[in-house]
């Protein structure tokens, strides 16, 4: 054995050896590069995002899919928010990225309720006993929004009604048509809104005077909300669900 | 003549070969370093960092040597590629220019043709010199491949006298010192070697030194075995280097409790430290020790050269610190792949002797010397950490992530994983919270502040490896991330941060669950539930933080 025999040693371990770590990494590199491919789904800041939505306005906005696999993708985006929900099916070529545009309209302000009061009371009243006569011009409430000043009635001071009035009514006129009034108030300030419900009744059953109040207030708020795009391929074999949710609010 | 040039090309082949990756991208957080250096200095045409003249030898507080970011941005600028493509470029570079200098300096101390070629060969296929040299930028590749250029100079020197010599040693010497604060081991390890070699040489015929030199045989394997020893020891300064070898891949040498009491097991100590050499260094450092007895006889003879006097010398003051397990090997790996090519020339001469198949049996082991490297490189890539996947590489979806990033306005980036965020600002190039250890020394450059200058910073003395000095800042942006992710998104200080660090955009990996690890991290929660998502990609996840705060 001389040297010659070593150099050819190390000229045919550098080929075969050489090779044999080429091939190694060739078909490692193919599988890291299977498991690395994946989508995007993303919107553009430069672009604007929808914060604040007016009733009635409309606001377009772009979302980007972009293939980064080594094959034609069939994607399906679904929207889920409060404004519209609906999906759709898009082909992506493999490196490709493609873009859809949505709208979004706010028909109203997407109310929430905040706090809801609900009040119920019953009177029945004896003419006799709790009824005095008042004073010209001494009025505390007025539930039918009328000047009741000319007369001098007799009236019953109330929990929940006040001082009530009865000037024109005779209690056999109450029998046959109770007197009842509905009274609803709206007070809409910034992002809070307030609606008041009064139902009162006062009427004559078997000889009694029964004065009702049915009282609702619901406090509403807007919350901001989620507008959700999320992105699946069909038929993949994984389960991965991509999305770009953004938070809007509907203003006035 | 014909004959040696197929040699060398074949060996030139094989480190092509072998550095072909298999990774997507390239590999290291070191590598994602100089890369965002590199990124750095692309875009603001300096390296912003260098303020002060110790700063280029990374000797100022918060500076790192940046001769590799530079080379990398001018290889991009005038190829006209990317900087990733580039570093690949430059991997294979290394990897070429490692075999010719390692090739030349083994020559030039070998009588042997066959020994270069060898060491030639054992050096391209160490794993670690493969680690640092497949598709990554770590400043220690260059650092490596200029060690075995540097002996040879030297050497030349000495041998020749010529001042050429002499002016290349030291540019190249001032390249490494750019290059990785690691050259202050080349004076240790190298340089005083070689100055108290030479003066014993000088003087080794006088009858003062002829006492020594009759014993030297005794003096050297009794150094090295005392230095080596001592490492097993429980000299304070061991104690803690042990902590190196605490666990192997086969066996552990006791509990963290053990190693912080000085008793971990010192025969495992021994059996992972041996393990751990093999492993970096490649198969043919088995047959280092043959070598290293044929010195010996040599020293007996009194037949040594000059330049065994010197190896052998750096090689015993190398021995106190082999504890040091990576970067000894990296600063002897020249060294190491020498001995070992001779160590395998001297089995190969004496098994030629014999009726074996000396050829066929060469052959096998250097196919199963580059296969055991091939190994140890997967090994040490396809790692998983409890984290994260794979974050030893840039995966294909985190630079996707970046190149998103980089579509839209630019603002600081808060990263729930450190090492995505390192990866992404590799990428970007912009600031990152938190800042790793890695980029905590370069942060203070980066600071949005205009009125934080490295001046208003107190310097004090710093034990930490990565830094002689560090800076007393009145802003520190690991506390304030600290501070951050423990704060509601409008709660605590996090308003302040989030100015202050101008972050506009969260980075997550929504495959890592992390809130089990760390379930105070409030803010991430709060961004996850009420920040728009504006990117996905199923890997990595950017919400928009702004129009919250």
């Amino acid at each position: 054995m001389d040297n010659e025999d070593l150099s050819r040693s190390i000229i045919i371990a550098c080929v075969i050896g050489g090779i044999l770590v080429l091939g190694i990494n060739a078909s490692l590199r193919y599988k890291i590069a299977k498991d690395e491919q994946f989508s995007e789904l993303y919107v553009r800041t430069e672009e604007s995002i929808p914060h604040a939505i007016r009733i009635n306005n409309s606001h377009n906005i772009s979302y980007y899919i972009s293939n980064q696999k080594d094959y034609e993708a069939v994607y399906v985006y679904e929207i889920d928010s409060y404004i519209s929900n609906s999906s759709q099916t898009i082909r992506v070529a493999p490196g490709d990225q493609v873009r859809f545009d949505l709208t979004l309209t706010a028909k109203d302000r997407q109310w929430d309720i905040n706090l809801s009061l609900d009040s119920l009371s019953i009177h029945n009243l004896d003419v006799t006993r709790q009824a005095f006569i008042s004073e010209q011009g001494l009025v505390s409430f007025v539930i039918d929004n009328k000047s009741l000043g000319q007369y001098k009635p007799f009236t019953f001071n109330l929990p929940h009604f006040g001082g009530i009035y009865h000037t024109n009514l005779s209690i056999e006129e109450l029998r046959k048509q109770p007197f009842e009034i509905d009274v609803t108030n709206n007070i809409t300030d910034g992002k809070m809104k307030l609606t008041s419900k009064q139902h009162v009744s006062i009427k004559s059953v078997n000889g009694s005077l029964i004065a009702e109040n049915n009282h609702t207030q619901t406090q509403f708020t807007t919350l901001r909300r989620s507008f959700i795009v999320k992105l699946f391929e069909v038929n993949a074999s994984s389960s991965d669900i991509i999305e770009v949710h953004l938070w809007y609010e509907v203003t006035g | 003549m014909r004959n040696n040039l197929l040699v060398l090309g074949a060996i030139l082949l094989m480190t092509v070969l072998i550095r072909v990756p298999f990774t997507t991208h390239e590999i290291g957080y070191d590598s994602f370093r100089t890369h965002w250096m590199a990124q750095s200095i692309s875009s603001e045409g300096t390296a912003k960092w260098l303020v002060h003249p110790a700063s280029h030898f990374g000797l100022y507080p918060y500076s790192y040597p940046s001769f590799l970011p530079y080379i990398l941005v001018i290889l991009s600028t005038v190829l006209g590629i990317t900087l990733e493509t580039a570093i690949l470029v430059f991997s294979w570079f290394l990897g070429f220019s490692g075999v010719l200098f390692m090739f030349i300096f083994a020559r030039t101390i070998s009588s042997r043709i066959e020994v270069a070629y060898l060491s030639a060969f054992v050096f391209a296929a160490s794993p670690i010199f493969l680690a640092f040299t497949v598709w990554s930028a770590s400043t220690r590749n260059l650092f490596i491949v200029l060690i075995p250029l540097l002996l040879y100079l030297i050497l030349r020197f000495y041998n020749t006298r010529n001042t050429i010599y002499l002016g290349l040693s030291l540019l190249f010497f001032l390249i490494e010192a750019l290059t990785h604060r690691l050259f202050i081991t080349l004076i240790l390890f190298i340089i005083v070697p070689f100055i108290l070699s030479m003066i014993y040489w000088r003087f080794r015929s006088k009858p003062y030194l002829q006492f020594l030199e009759k014993k030297l045989m005794l003096i050297i394997p009794a150094a090295f075995i005392l230095l080596f020893l001592a490492q097993f020891s429980r000299i304070p300064f061991y104690c803690n280097l042990q902590h190196n070898y605490l666990d192997g891949f086969l066996f552990d040498a006791g509990t963290h409790q053990d190693y912080l009491g000085c008793n971990l097991n010192r025969t495992v100590l021994f059996i992972n430290l041996i393990l751990d050499y093999v492993s970096r260094n490649g198969l043919p450092f088995l047959f280092a020790p043959l070598c290293l007895l044929s010195w010996l006889i040599l020293f007996k003879k009194g037949t040594y050269r000059f330049w065994h006097l010197w190896l052998v010398t750096s090689l015993i003051m190398g021995t106190a610190l082999s504890m040091l397990g990576t970067y000894t090997t990296l600063l002897f790996l020249p060294v190491f792949s020498f001995i070992s090519a001779q160590g395998l020339y001297i089995s190969y001469t004496l098994i030629s002797r014999t009726r074996m198949p000396v050829m066929t049996l060469l052959t096998l082991f250097l196919i199963a010397s580059l296969g055991f490297t091939e190994l140890m490189n997967i090994h040490w890539l396809m790692k998983i950490e409890p984290l994260s996947e794979n974050r030893k590489w840039m995966n294909a979806g985190t630079v996707a992530a970046g190149e998103y990033l980089k579509t839209i306005p630019e603002q600081g980036i808060l990263s729930v994983d450190r090492r995505i965020g390192m990866q992404v600002r590799a990428v970007t190039d912009y600031r990152v919270l938190p800042y790793t250890d890695f980029l905590m020394e370069l942060w203070v450059f980066d600071h949005i502040d205009p009125t934080l200058q490295s001046a208003d910073f107190e310097l004090t003395p710093s034990m930490n490896t990565n830094y002689f000095w560090a800076l007393q800042s009145p802003v520190n942006p690991k506390n304030d991330w600290a501070r951050l992710v423990q704060s509601n998104i409008e709660g605590g200080d996090s308003l302040e941060i989030i100015s202050r660090y101008d972050i506009g955009y969260v980075l997550a990996n929504e495959k890592v669950d992390y809130m089990p690890y760390y379930p105070r991290w409030e803010f991430y929660k709060d961004v996850f539930n009420s920040s728009n998502k504006i990117y996905d990609n199923s890997r990595e996840g950017i919400w928009e933080l702004s129009p919250q705060t």
